[in-house]
């Protein structure tokens, strides 16, 4: 598949009135390969559920562009879209077989019920949703979500209410379907432990907008923790740099070759990368190659289909 | 395939366009509500009938207006008496009872979804925001024009076998808790009534208060229309006194004596002198020759039933374009 799953012009969303409202994106621009699997990350309030409430075509932008599998409109899209919400919306006095029947109706020549079935596993089908747990909420949403042959799949939260053995389970779902379908998977945590190992891309959101964006692998390539004495960084970028005596450890961003006659170079963990991101807020923003959005192409690429 | 360079006008038309499965899903959601619904009906035709049924079974003696072998005095039976009273209400219970559809909608049906988000299972669940809503207004409106038509007319047939009879002033056509019940405006109502509580439900999208909101609009709806129903078409006038100016049917609005010119003088300009003899010599000195009643004869029932539900039908079409552009704003 070489499609773009999610590309974004300057996205901006304003929750409440003008002037006092909260700014939950702003000016949020990158693009998003299909068949990845995405890790969303980011501190709570970063914006990561109002990105992909806007993804889903639930909510519209307050500026900004918005494309989703080459709509400019994902609302329009929306059955080949799926979305679970961080708080697993269900209708409580529903049967876990009636909430399943559901989405059959109301996906009418895309359900596939064989999916939801094995998803849905061993809850009990005449339990009332309100009786389940939150496990088990979450195990029924992402049944009806996989039921209906996404192209894309929207996350939020996925991972916050399961067990680790649920979590090891479902994560084995997701890989086996995108591996099968090409489907793009977008998960969102502000736990990026949770995630990291099945991620193979990363969009990293701060403060309403995307601070990193790329492959995982060539976000950690691009950047190098250098410790030894205390001298110029130059050329490099400097994320954070901490001074212990005449000891310097810097976490830099890599403009050129290191010398590594006067560092200690060792590979920063994606985690040390995020927090020190997450420390200094004034470091730009690196978005590799496929995940900058190209201006315009959204429009060519839709006139040209 | 490229998930990219899929044209959107195909991914249109791939969407549900029927609303077959949102209907369905929100039957099956609120299928105790239903019950209770289908219960509400069963009661209401019971009442009518056991009225009727009573009423049928008690003796009563010259109940055909021959009062020649009672002594000149006609006795009704408990059973009329009472059937009478709980009719003269009828039209207001059926009233009350369309409000509650709208209500209902407001809180459970559409509120309730949007504070809880639920919501965003249908719209995640490929059915547009517009679908959504357009399911939730249409089903109870089918539901109540149905129901109500059945109701309407076992009312009707509850009402008809009080007719004829003499002394029987409870049940007129006119009685403000009997005309709103007994004809098309009813319908009228209750579509208002489930379109104004989905224009406050997308409003405040919160559920007690949407219901409130939709409670005290139709409320006034209801009464204002009580007080103003009168002008909805051109009442007549009668002239003279006595039985000649006086049909059985008449819906009398106001009284009062014309001048020699024909310029009406109603009592109520006389009224502050006081005294009844006061008042007619009031009258006279103002030029004042002969009586006049303005009534609605028993023929302009369906003009004002028809004028009713028009203004009805054209708030309720108001509101449901007015919900569909709130929800279009905020969702797309």
């Amino acid at each position: 598949m070489t499609g773009v799953a999610i590309e974004a012009h300057g996205l901006g969303k304003t929750y409440g009135r003008r002037g006092g409202g909260h700014r939950a994106l702003h000016d949020c621009s990158f693009r998003l390969p299909a068949g990845r699997v995405c890790a969303l990350v980011g501190p709570n309030g970063a914006g990561k559920s109002t990105l992909l409430n806007l993804a889903a075509g639930l909510d519209r932008p307050g500026a900004g562009s918005l494309a989703v599998l080459g709509s400019t409109e994902p609302a329009a899209v929306r059955d080949r879209i799926a979305y679970v919400a961080q708080d697993k919306p269900l209708y409580p006095q529903l049967t876990v077989a009636d909430t399943l029947w559901a989405g059959a109706e109301l996906n009418p020549g895309r359900w596939d019920r064989t999916t939801a079935d094995r998803i849905a596993g061993t809850l009990p089908r005449a339990a009332r949703v309100r009786t389940l747990s939150g496990g088990q909420r979450t195990r029924l949403a992402l049944a009806l979500a996989l039921g209906k042959r996404p192209e894309l799949m929207l996350l939020d939260e996925p991972m916050a209410d399961l067990d680790p053995l649920a979590r090891h389970e479902l994560m084995g779902v997701l890989m086996a379907e995108t591996a099968e379908h090409g489907t793009t998977i977008v998960m969102s945590s502000h736990i990026l432990t949770e995630l990291e190992g099945a991620c193979d891309y990363l969009l990293f959101v701060d403060g309403g907008r995307v601070r990193l964006g790329g492959e995982a692998d060539d976000i950690v390539d691009a950047h190098a923790l250098l410790t030894g004495q205390a001298r110029d960084l130059a050329p490099h970028t400097v994320v954070e740099s901490r001074t212990t005596g005449r000891q310097l450890t810097a976490l830099v961003r890599k403009e050129g070759p290191v010398d590594t006659a006067a560092w200690a170079v060792t590979q920063p963990s994606l985690e040390e990368l995020l927090l020190a991101h997450l420390r200094s807020p004034e470091a730009p923003p690196l978005l590799t190659p496929s995940a900058s959005p190209v201006p315009g192409a959204v429009r060519e690429e839709v006139a040209s289909a | 395939m490229s998930t990219l360079t899929r044209p959107r006008t195909d991914a249109v038309a791939t969407a549900p366009t029927t609303l077959r499965g949102p209907v369905r899903v929100l039957l099956r959601v609120h299928r105790k509500a239903l019950w209770a619904a289908g219960a509400l009906l069963v009661l209401g035709i019971g009442i009518v009938v056991a009225l009727r049924v009573w009423m049928a079974s008690a003796k009563e003696l010259c109940a055909d207006g021959d009062m020649t072998p009672c002594g000149g005095s006609y006795l009704p039976s408990y059973a009329r008496t009472s059937t009478e009273l709980f009719l003269s209400d009828g039209g207001t219970v059926l009233l009350l009872l369309a409000g509650l559809i709208g209500v209902f909608v407001a809180g459970p049906l559409i509120a309730r979804e949007l504070e809880s988000g639920t919501f965003r299972l249908a719209w995640a669940q490929s059915v547009s925001p517009a679908h959504w809503l357009a399911a939730r207004l249409a089903v109870p409106a089918a539901l109540a024009v149905v129901g109500l038509t059945v109701l309407i007319a076992v009312y009707r047939w509850g009402l008809w076998a009080l007719r004829g009879y003499p002394y029987s002033h409870l049940t007129t056509w006119h009685g403000s808790g009997i005309f709103p019940g007994t004809g098309p405006a009813l319908l009228g109502f209750a579509l208002l009534a489930v379109a104004v509580g989905g224009l406050c439900a997308v409003l405040v999208r919160r559920t007690l208060l949407s219901m409130s909101l939709t409670a005290l609009a139709l409320g006034t709806v209801a009464l204002g229309l009580g007080k103003r129903r009168y002008e909805l078409w051109p009442h007549i006038l009668r002239q003279g006194r006595g039985p000649q100016a006086v049909s059985p049917g008449d819906w009398h609005l106001d009284y009062g004596m014309l001048t020699a010119s024909g310029h009406r003088l109603y009592w109520q300009d006389c009224f502050d002198t006081g005294m009844v003899e006061d008042a007619r010599a009031c009258m006279r000195a103002r030029g004042a020759v002969d009586h006049f009643t303005e009534v609605h004869p028993a023929s302009h029932y369906w003009p004002l039933q028809l004028v009713e539900t028009g203004i009805l039908l054209a708030l309720a079409a108001l509101a449901v374009f007015a919900a569909f552009r709130v929800l279009r704003r905020l969702h797309g």
